[in-house]
């Protein structure tokens, strides 16, 4: 469950695989907290990083929790590979790939009038915490859902120069 | 019984141990919380450790809080962190549960 780190045209692309299991679900939180504190782009040490970092380990686990909870409903467990960057104006894309059931949630935003409520509040705090989702599916089968998020830019200059 | 459950008065505390509550513990974190609950209908939840919370662990606090108040009991929150709490007001949390600062602060508002 090692990440890999390899350079893209986009800046460094990091990929971790892990199982579909819920137990999964801190390794990758830890994994999109490392991506993005490692990110010379983005000021980790301000309160707006803090908050959007929050968002992002937010709105990953709903989307992969959804993944697991629907995508492998009834299947044995198979590998999860996500992958990440951060882009240079700030833009964290995450690719979650699997092998399971294609799904599609409800592209229509959740209301929130009943809220909360014990469950099917997960779709709506994706939509609040990431920019877009798209769900697409590869030629090769593989089901993909892309989760893109703006964050902050570093103002105060590039951390490794 | 869980070592998370003390009491203070009519009030129990359980100071929940995990340091995040999501799908993976969801059922932990239920059996551990409803272990106050058998104690008193009053239960104070304590989220001191807690640095991470999903949608499946705020499921799990509104059902608690539902089966207490149909009781007549009641159920409250206190040491909140950041993020925790930017999800409760994201959900409204606010409005069916009252959060405090403290735990001495929600004691004394039972």
């Amino acid at each position: 469950m090692n990440p890999e780190t390899t350079q893209t045209a986009d800046g460094v692309a990091s990929r971790l695989s892990v199982s579909s299991s819920l137990s999964s679900l801190g390794v990758i939180r830890t994994f999109i907290r490392n991506v993005c504190k490692s990110s010379p782009l983005l000021d980790v040490d301000s309160e707006i990083f803090t908050k959007e970092l929050a968002e992002l380990e937010l709105g990953t686990t709903e989307a992969v929790s959804n993944i697991m909870r629907h995508g492998f409903e009834g299947l044995p467990e198979g590998p999860l590979n996500l992958e990440c960057n951060v882009k240079a104006d700030g833009q964290f894309v995450l690719n979650l790939a699997h092998k399971g059931r294609y799904f599609q949630a409800n592209a229509s935003e959740p209301s929130a009038i009943s809220f909360p409520q014990e469950g099917g509040m997960g779709l709506y705090l994706i939509s609040r915490c990431v920019d877009s989702v798209n769900y697409v599916i590869r030629p090769d089968g593989t089901n993909e859902i892309q989760l893109k998020k703006n964050m902050t830019l570093n103002r105060k200059g590039n951390r490794n120069e | 019984m869980s070592n998370s459950v003390e009491t203070v008065g009519e009030v129990a505390i359980y100071e929940c141990p995990f340091e995040s509550i999501d799908a993976s513990n969801t059922t932990d974190f239920k059996r551990e919380l409803q272990d106050g609950a058998v104690i008193s209908k009053h239960v104070l939840l304590d989220l001191c450790n807690v640095q991470f919370v999903d949608s499946a662990g705020l499921g799990a606090m509104v059902w608690m809080f539902r089966k207490l108040s149909s009781e007549g009991g009641d159920m409250r929150i206190c040491n909140v962190n950041g993020s925790v709490r930017a999800l409760f007001e994201l959900v409204r949390m606010h409005k069916l549960v009252n959060v405090f600062e403290t735990r001495e602060e929600a004691l004394a508002s039972f």
